[in-house]
Formats: C-alpha cells, sequence, structure tokens
C-alpha cells in the first residue's frame, strides 16, 4: 500500500490545499500520472504519482487543506490490496483517536466521528474569542463533541508554553548586578576594524599554545599603561587612579557570565598570562574561583570572536570605564594603500567607555593605539617581549 | 424566624388581605365549614360572614361568576376543587376570564383569584393529580403562581389579591403541611421574580413548586460529586423571570428544567427555546428537561412512583448534561 | 296600565334604531365593508327594548353573539359600536372584539358573547357582588333557546337560586338555534317550564310585544330589587333573518318567513300607537328619517376613523403587564 503524502513543493510550503483530485478511488493509476493539483501560500503544483496500482481511498477532499506530510490518500499497489477490507478509515497518525485516553501530545485535527466539527456553542464562542482553530481541539465531550474544558484545556495548554519559570540564583543576581550598573554610566561603543593576520602568523609560529584572548590581554596592557585615563574606576563623582594593569576576562561558565581577573597583566608575560587564563576558566567552569580571583579588576576584554559576532556594544564591568569586545576573525579581501589586493584575517574591535569621563577622541585615539600594536609585528613582539 | 406551614402561611395572606379589603370574598367546593379540603382556611373560618361561601358543583359557574363578580365590583377567590376539574369549568376560565379583558379593548377590572391544589399525592390517580399549569401559560390571560414554600405562598398570594388582573395559583397538595419560616410582619413578593433558592457555578436547574424540593435534595447529592447545582425556582409562571435564568445559565453554561407535569410540551419546553434563543452561545450541552412520563397518573405506587419525577430524575438529567 | 306618550314614543324610537342599525349592518355586510360575522336581531326588537325599559345604568346585562339590540336599547353609542363593527380604533373594544365581543361595561353591559350560554355564569357572579354590596341593582342575562340546553344554564339557574340571587334569566326563544329548530333540541315545549326544576318563577311571553315584555320584566326585576330572587322569562319571537348575514337559511322556506314577518314587533307596535292616537304619520316618518340619519352618522363616522395601530394588538391582554412576553 502505498501512502499518498503532502507533499512539500517549496521551501517555506508548511500546508497545502487540494485544488482538485484528477483520480477517484477505484481508478487506475500508472507511474507519472497526475493524481492531484495542490495549492500552496505560493504556487500551484500537480502531484504524480510514483507507482502503479489503484487509487485505493482519498482522505483529505478537493478544497480541504493538510500539512506537509500529511497522507492524502492510498494507492494500493495490487488487486488484492485493493479488495482488501478497510480497516482503518483515517490515516495513523502519532495520536491515538480513542478519546477516553488523554494524551499531553500536540493535537491533531480530526474529524471525530460525525465527519464533522461537532462543538457546542460555548466551546465555538470561546473558541472565536481566543482564535483557536476547533479543528485543532480534540473533543471529550458525548461522541466526540468539542465541550468548553477541551477549549479551555487548548487555552492553557498555549499559554503554558510560555509557562513562568524564576531564575536561578546566580542568573538572577548577574540580571540584578547588570541592570543596576547598566543605569548608572553613560555607554558609547566605537568600533573599528583591525588586522589580525599578523598576530595570528606570530601566534602560529612563536607561540602557538597562547590564546589569542591571552596575547590580546597583554596587548591591552600595555595600551592601558599608555592612555592610564582608561585604567581607572569611576563612581560617578570621584575617580579612583591604577597603577598596575588588572584585566578581567569575560568567561562563559555555561551556568552564566563571570570575570576572573588576571592581575599585573602587564607584568606577566604572555606564557604566564595563558597559564593564568586558562587556569581561571577551568575553575570558572568548575566554579571553583574564589573572591579575589573575580575581584580587582581595571578593564575587561570580552572576546566573542569564536562565535558569529562581529561588532556588538558590551557592558561595562562595575565601575570601570572601559571594555573591549572582540569580535570574529573573518578572511576578507582588503584594498592597501597602494591599491593592491590581499586577504587579510580582520575582526571588529568594539570598545565600549563610560562618556560620563571618557569621550570620543579619545576612545578612538585608544582603539587605534591598541590596533596599531596588534597590526604591527615588531611592536607586538615588544609587547609580548618574544 | 417563627416556622408555619404552607397551608398556614395561605390563610395568613387571606385574613391579612380580607381585613384590609371588604370586597374580597372567597367560595369553592367545601371551603365554608371545614376551610377547605386542606384547611388552608381555617383562619378566616367564622370571621368573615358571607364573604366565605359554599358552593354548589358548578365549576362554569364558580369560574364564570368570578368574571361577573369581579366586573361588578368584588375581588373573588374561586376555588377549583382539584386542578384537575378546571376542566370542568375550562370554558368559563379560557373563553371569558382568560379573553374578557382583550376583546372588549381593556375595558372592566378583572381582578379575580382562581386557587387550589394540585400535582400528586398519596395515589390520588389520574383525575385528582394533574398537573397543569402549562395550559395557562400557553394560553395568554391569566398570570400563573407556582409557591414552593409558605414564604413564597404567602408573599405571592398577598400580591394576587392586590392585582388588578386575573390570577391563577396552584398549591402542590404535598405542600401544605410543609414548614418554612415566615416573618411576622406584613410582605409582598411580586410577580415574575425569581428566587435562586441555591447558588450554583456548574449547572443550573429551574422548578417550581415541589420539583423545587426535589432539585435541591437533588443537588445535595450531586454535592457530594463535587457537583455544584444553582436551583432557581421560577415562583411565577406568568410572568416568569427570564433575566435571572439568562444571567444564572451564562454563569454555569449548563440548564435542565425540571417540572411534575408532563415532560412532552411541558412549559419546561418554553424555557429551554427561550434559554437557546436567548443564550445560546453560552451553552456547553444540550438543555435537558425533567418532567412525568407522557401518560397518566396511574394509581398504584410503585407506577406513581415510575411516572413522575423526583429528585433522582433530577440528578440523572444533570449528569446527561455534564455528561459525567 | 297607563302610559304617557313619551314613554311609549321612547319604545318605538329604540326599536327603529335597532332596527335601522341592523338594516344597515347587514347591507355593510353584504357590500363586504365590515369583516367578520354578524348575527341580526331583526324581529326580536321588542325583547330588548321592553326589558331594558325597566334597567338603570347601574343595572347589568349579559348578552349574546346577537347582541346589538341589547346594547342600542341599554343606551350605547351608536358611533362606537359602527366602528367596532368596521374594527376601527375608535370602538367599543378598540377593534380587539367586534360585533360578537362588543361591551360597555361603564353602561353595564357586561359582554355580547361568542360562546353559547357564556353569559349566564357571568350575570350569577354579578348578581353575587350586588347582593354583597347590598346595592339594589339587577342582572338581566339574555340567552337563546339553544343555549337553554347548555350545563351553563342549568348550573346558573340553580345556582341563582340557592342564592337567591337577583338575576332576571330573559330567554330570546327565536325558535332557531343555528340552523336547528327548538323543537328537535329542546325536552319542554316552552323553556319556562324550565323553571320549576329550579323552584323559581317561569313566565311565557309574546316577545314580539313590546309592552307585554316590559310588563314581565318589570314584574321580575321588582321582585330582584327587593331580594326577592331570580326569575325566567322565555320571550317567544322569530328569528326572520338567518342565523349569521350569508347564512344560506336551507333549513327552513321563506313561506314560514314571509308568514312570522306579519308579527314582527315594530309593526304590531306602531299598529297600536296609531290606534291610540299617540302617534301621527309625520312623527313616524320623522323618527324612521332621524333613525336612518344616525346610522348614516355612524357609518359616516367609522369609515372615517383609523384602523388601529397592528402593534396595538400586544394591548390589553392585562392591566399591568410588566415582565409579560409577548
Amino acid at each position: 500500500m502505498f501512502e499518498i503524502r503532502m507533499a512539500k513543493f517549496g521551501l517555506s510550503m508548511e500546508t497545502g490545499t487540494i485544488t482538485k483530485w484528477y483520480k477517484h478511488p477505484g481508478d487506475t493509476v500508472k507511474k507519472g500520472d497526475i493524481l492531484v493539483q495542490i495549492e500552496s501560500e505560493k504556487i500551484t503544483n500537480d502531484l504524480q504519482s510514483p507507482v502503479n496500482g489503484f487509487i485505493k481511498v482519498i482522505l483529505v477532499n478537493d478544497g480541504e487543506s493538510k500539512a506537509v506530510g500529511e497522507i492524502i490518500g492510498y494507492i494500493a499497489e495490487t488487486e488484492e490490496e485493493l479488495k482488501q477490507e478497510n480497516k482503518q478509515e483515517t490515516p495513523p497518525t502519532p495520536q491515538d483517536n480513542n478519546i477516553e485516553e488523554k494524551t499531553t501530545k500536540a493535537p491533531i485535527a480530526q474529524p471525530g466521528k460525525r465527519g464533522f466539527v461537532s462543538a457546542s456553542p460555548r466551546a465555538k464562542s470561546l473558541a472565536r474569542d481566543h482564535s483557536i482553530d476547533l479543528s485543532t481541539v480534540q473533543g471529550t465531550g458525548p461522541e466526540g463533541r468539542i465541550i468548553e474544558k477541551d477549549v479551555l484545556d487548548c487555552i492553557a495548554k498555549h499559554t503554558q508554553t510560555a509557562r513562568k519559570e524564576p531564575l536561578s540564583p546566580l542568573r538572577k543576581e548577574i540580571a540584578e548586578r547588570l541592570f543596576k550598573s547598566y543605569q548608572s554610566y553613560v555607554l558609547v561603543t566605537n568600533m573599528t576594524k583591525v588586522d589580525m593576520t599578523e598576530l595570528l602568523e606570530i601566534k602560529k609560529k612563536l607561540i602557538p599554545d597562547v590564546s589569542v584572548t591571552a596575547i590580546l590581554i597583554k596587548c591591552l596592557g600595555g595600551v592601558l599603561l599608555k592612555y592610564p585615563e582608561f585604567n581607572v574606576h569611576f563612581d560617578g563623582s570621584t575617580m579612583e587612579k591604577f597603577s598596575s594593569v588588572n584585566i578581567g576576562v569575560a568567561v562563559d561558565t555555561g551556568r552564566g557570565l563571570i570575570v576572573p581577573v588576571i592581575k599585573r597583566a602587564d607584568m606577566l608575560s604572555a606564557a604566564e598570562v595563558n597559564e593564568q587564563l586558562k587556569r581561571l576558566a577551568e575553575y570558572a567552569k568548575k566554579n571553583r574561583l574564589r573572591g579575589e580571583d573575580v575581584e580587582g579588576s581595571h578593564f575587561t576584554i570580552t572576546n566573542l570572536g569564536m562565535m558569529r559576532t562581529d561588532m556588538f556594544t558590551p557592558v561595562l564591568n562595575g565601575q570601570e570605564v572601559g571594555i573591549l569586545g572582540v569580535g570574529r576573525s573573518v578572511k576578507e579581501l582588503v584594498v592597501k594603500d597602494d591599491n593592491s589586493i590581499a586577504i587579510r584575517t580582520m575582526a571588529y574591535f568594539s570598545l565600549s567607555y563610560d562618556h560620563r569621563i571618557i569621550d570620543g577622541a579619545l576612545a578612538s585615539i585608544f582603539l587605534g593605539g591598541l590596533a596599531e600594536v596588534i597590526e604591527n609585528e615588531s611592536l607586538l613582539k615588544e609587547v609580548l617581549k618574544i | 424566624m417563627r416556622e408555619i406551614t404552607f397551608s398556614e402561611a395561605l390563610g395568613e395572606a387571606m385574613l391579612e388581605e380580607m381585613q384590609r379589603d371588604p370586597t374580597i370574598f372567597t367560595y369553592g367546593e367545601d371551603i365554608a365549614k371545614q376551610g377547605g379540603i386542606f384547611g388552608a382556611y381555617k383562619p378566616i373560618l367564622g370571621k368573615f360572614q358571607d364573604r366565605i361561601l359554599d358552593t354548589p358543583i358548578s365549576e362554569e359557574v364558580i369560574f364564570g361568576s368570578a368574571l361577573g363578580a369581579s366586573l361588578a365590583g368584588m375581588r373573588p377567590v374561586a376555588e377549583f376543587h382539584f386542578a384537575d376539574f378546571l376542566f370542568t369549568g375550562m370554558t368559563a376560565v379560557a373563553n371569558q376570564i382568560m379573553k374578557f379583558k382583550y376583546m372588549t379593548g381593556g375595558q372592566g377590572k378583572i381582578h379575580l383569584i382562581l386557587r387550589g391544589p394540585d400535582g400528586i399525592s398519596k395515589s390520588a390517580a389520574a383525575q385528582h393529580s394533574e398537573s397543569i399549569e402549562t395550559l395557562f401559560m400557553h394560553i395568554p390571560g391569566i398570570k400563573i403562581i407556582v409557591p414552593s414554600t409558605p414564604y413564597d405562598m404567602k408573599g405571592l398570594f398577598k400580591t394576587a389579591l392586590k392585582s388588578d388582573d386575573p390570577v391563577i395559583c396552584f398549591e402542590h397538595k404535598m405542600l401544605y403541611a410543609r414548614k418554612g419560616p415566615v416573618p411576622e410582619e406584613e410582605y409582598y413578593i411580586p410577580f415574575g421574580k425569581a428566587d435562586i433558592k441555591k447558588e450554583g457555578k456548574d449547572v443550573t436547574v429551574v422548578s417550581t413548586s415541589r420539583m423545587v424540593h426535589e432539585s435541591l435534595k437533588a443537588s445535595e447529592q450531586l454535592a457530594k460529586e463535587g457537583i455544584d447545582v444553582e436551583v432557581v425556582d421560577l415562583r411565577t409562571l406568568v410572568p416568569w423571570d427570564k433575566e435571572t435564568v439568562l444571567e444564572s445559565v451564562k454563569k454555569t453554561h449548563h440548564l435542565v428544567i425540571a417540572h411534575e407535569t408532563w415532560r412532552r410540551a411541558g412549559w419546561g419546553a418554553e424555557i429551554a427555546a427561550t434559554v437557546q434563543e436567548e443564550a445560546f452561545d453560552y451553552l456547553d450541552g444540550p438543555i435537558m428537561r425533567v418532567g412525568a412520563k407522557n401518560v397518566h397518573i396511574p394509581f398504584s405506587p410503585p407506577l406513581q412512583d415510575f411516572v413522575v419525577p423526583d429528585y433522582k430524575s433530577v440528578i440523572n438529567e444533570v449528569r446527561k448534561v455534564l455528561n459525567v | 296600565m297607563h302610559y304617557d306618550k313619551g314613554f311609549l314614543i321612547g319604545f318605538y324610537r329604540t326599536m327603529v334604531r335597532i332596527r335601522n342599525f341592523e338594516l344597515k349592518a347587514e347591507e355593510l355586510f353584504l357590500q363586504a365593508k365590515i369583516p367578520g360575522f354578524i348575527h341580526l336581531y331583526i324581529g326580536e326588537e321588542a325583547i330588548a327594548t321592553g326589558a331594558m325599559a325597566n334597567l338603570t345604568k347601574d343595572d347589568y346585562i349579559t348578552s349574546t353573539h346577537r347582541g346589538h339590540g341589547h346594547m342600542i336599547a341599554k343606551g350605547a353609542d351608536v358611533n362606537k359600536m359602527m366602528a367596532e363593527l368596521f374594527g376601527k380604533e375608535t370602538g367599543y373594544c378598540k377593534g380587539k372584539g367586534g360585533s360578537m365581543h362588543i361591551a360597555d361595561v361603564s353602561i353595564g353591559v357586561l359582554g355580547a358573547n361568542g360562546e353559547v350560554a357564556g353569559g349566564l355564569p357571568i350575570a350569577v357572579g354579578a348578581g353575587m357582588a350586588i347582593k354583597m354590596q347590598k346595592r339594589d341593582s339587577v342582572v338581566i342575562s339574555f340567552f337563546g333557546d339553544g343555549a337553554s340546553n347548555r350545563g351553563a344554564f342549568h348550573e346558573a339557574l340553580n345556582w341563582a337560586s340557592v342564592f337567591r340571587l337577583p338575576v332576571i334569566f330573559l330567554n330570546e326563544n327565536n325558535q332557531f338555534a343555528s340552523t336547528e329548530r327548538v323543537t328537535e333540541t329542546t325536552s319542554v315545549e316552552n323553556i319556562a317550564d324550565r323553571a320549576v326544576g329550579y323552584n323559581i318563577p317561569g313566565v311565557i311571553v309574546d316577545g314580539n310585544d313590546v309592552m307585554v315584555v316590559y310588563a314581565a320584566v318589570k314584574e321580575a326585576v321588582d321582585r330582584a330589587r327587593s331580594d326577592g330572587g331570580p326569575t325566567l322569562i322565555e320571550a317567544k319571537t322569530y328569528r326572520i333573518k338567518g342565523h349569521f348575514v350569508g347564512d344560506p337559511v336551507l333549513y327552513r322556506n321563506e313561506s314560514e318567513v314571509n308568514e312570522k314577518w306579519q308579527f314582527e314587533p315594530i309593526s304590531r307596535f306602531e299598529s297600536k300607537l296609531f290606534e291610540m292616537g299617540m302617534i301621527t304619520d309625520a312623527e313616524k316618518e320623522s323618527i324612521w328619517k332621524q333613525a336612518e340619519e344616525e346610522i348614516k352618522s355612524a357609518v359616516n363616522f367609522a369609515e372615517r376613523s383609523k384602523y388601529p395601530e397592528p402593534e396595538s394588538a400586544l394591548k390589553d391582554l392585562f392591566q399591568s403587564d410588566t415582565g409579560y412576553d409577548y
């Protein structure tokens, strides 16, 4: 027995409407015969038979609709199959048509015992008010009649998917802290594309075990010394200046974002930064960070380079006045000054800063300074001490 | 509050109104000496000479004369011995009393009451057990009161004694001895106001007379199963309180009508048709009716019990309507 | 007994008025100008006239389907009567009753009645009320020979007798109950013979002699007013016309009618008046003319009047219809 299913004629097609059956129960069918014309939102198409046989039964009539993939009829492939008693008038569906059984699976349009959708006036008016399609409601009343309770259950189910769920304590704390913080400063983000090719070359050749983030932390460390206006805490009225550079590194623990701190990043070597970074990240994921591991950050880096993000507007961490967001590295065609073309690996750097005390020009200069180091082989080697 | 019987409540109503209004007089068979076959008139016996009369067994004149007496300035209260015997003088009621005011374009004052016992008792059989209030709802021209408690009996009857229209009062014979709270002070109950005897939220049961008590009994049992029944006592059939019934159905979405008279073409059908007309979208199930089976009331007790509805019949229909 | 001219001419005038009204009603009906049924009182005018002369406005009557004569004799307004026959809103019953249910409760007419003997119980009730109110009013209940075979007749006479009510049961035996002769359906030759069965006086009079009717009814009225109880009076007459206008009258022949017409009340009384010198030709003519004018004017009134508004059909069922669903 061959199942005639509603065909998917278009990528976005979800339902099809039978415009006209060309074959009827009992008719002989040859491979390639057009069985039925189907209309979807965008197009009308003919469905051809892939088998020889006889039309056994048609389940969906002219003018009726069915979801793509649903069975709309059967072709008996042999004479015996054709003569066979129709044990099942309705196609096997994921949901049992037994009215007594109450399942929580998704309801499917069933015509019920009577062949039309039987619903009490109350059920109909309730369905109308809530824009519920009665053909999607399972009836538990006499003879499969849809009664008020059934429609109410349907409504509840729909709202159940948007059930309220309380946050975990960690998430709650993150959310609250973030909200409070975000309201206390003026966030502006400057973005620029940075040529990462040199950095990646050096990493590959000389320090393959050191992560890009660690390298960037080292670069940041140097630049922050040069532009100490970014290496401060600001509470809205007083600035606290620091002499060393502690860099917070945003880490996704799987349970939420945490920012462990690489202390005195300016003093450490790239390898040491890398070591610390690895350890902190691991501890973070295992929820073994201590209080001092996440305190004392002066400036934060958040690297989304492994993900599908180019530019973004990270928010500041605590009382810091700057945060560097690093986007995806993408190979691009770049036009050089001499109009020659090269393939370079580029990434967006998004510098968010507190505009109350850092103005746009300074931010641009900072970004420029950072980019300069990263894009220059010798400057980079100098910062990395290699 | 003091408790008196249904029958005493009727007697009190008569006493109070007859004291105040000298044009009220009452007559019928077997009332002047023993105060009626159920003794309802005991409170007025001996108090109003000439205003309580025993009559010959002449129903057409008992009822027809009420019309004449009213037109000539009195307020007659004519007793029909048993509701079944309304038929004996039916032409005077249906062709004369109920039509006079309308045919004459509104002439004359027709303040009269026809009253008497109806319904089943202990094997009184077919000609002494009928409930025929439906007829008087179907034919226009008379108001109908069907009290179920002593409180309602007194209040409705006092209103009837002041009404300027003909009123027919059906007193279920099995309710006469039933006691209930009745205040000492005078009060009147207007026609066309139902009384919710029990509030509920799952199903509305509309009822009158003895079936109100059966419905309340049914609701007690159903409460044990978690079914909350609202019992609406119509109290009057012409006019009937459509608003209260509709409001109740809009709340519960289910309706059962329970009356002792025959189910087929009983007044329950009128309520059912009206509710589905005006509250169609609120119904979550068909409207069911409880009534006597469509035969006459038989003599032998097991036969009578089979034919006549009771609280079990109400429970059955409620279950059908709620599909439980 | 001596009666003065005015009194006698009054009888004549009333009978002529009734005759004119009935003839005009017949004419209008045959011209299809009035709907429904009408039952003519032609040839029976003496009964209503003679009887009603004994009554005042405080006395009551119940009438029959053949009731125009009763209404006119009791003093009804022929304009409103005619308008009612036409079904106009200015009619006595605002167009709701028609000929068979015409009534004027304000002058004591407790309705014509479409039900044979329907008025008898009503008359009895009025009698009860009168007695309870200790008034000296009376009730005359008109009914035909056919009605005397109905249960209501027997119940009413028995009841009125038992309670000694001031009711005069005035039987208009016009020999026919629709198509049936009284001799075919009634177990006694004289309906008044039944009075003995109820222990009340029974009197037979020539219904076509207005004076005789007057006298008999006077006696009965006096008896009633003095708490002497009811009387049954049988006024023998003849129904000249068919049962209703349009009746093909297949149950008797013209010759019988023509013969009976000899004894019709108006011409008989007229002869007597002339005999007694109580009337002149000119007076006669003037009375007839006046009656004609009166009736013609009534027809004008009726024709000019409006039909009632359709929605008015929903009024007058009750005095107070709060909560009633139409």
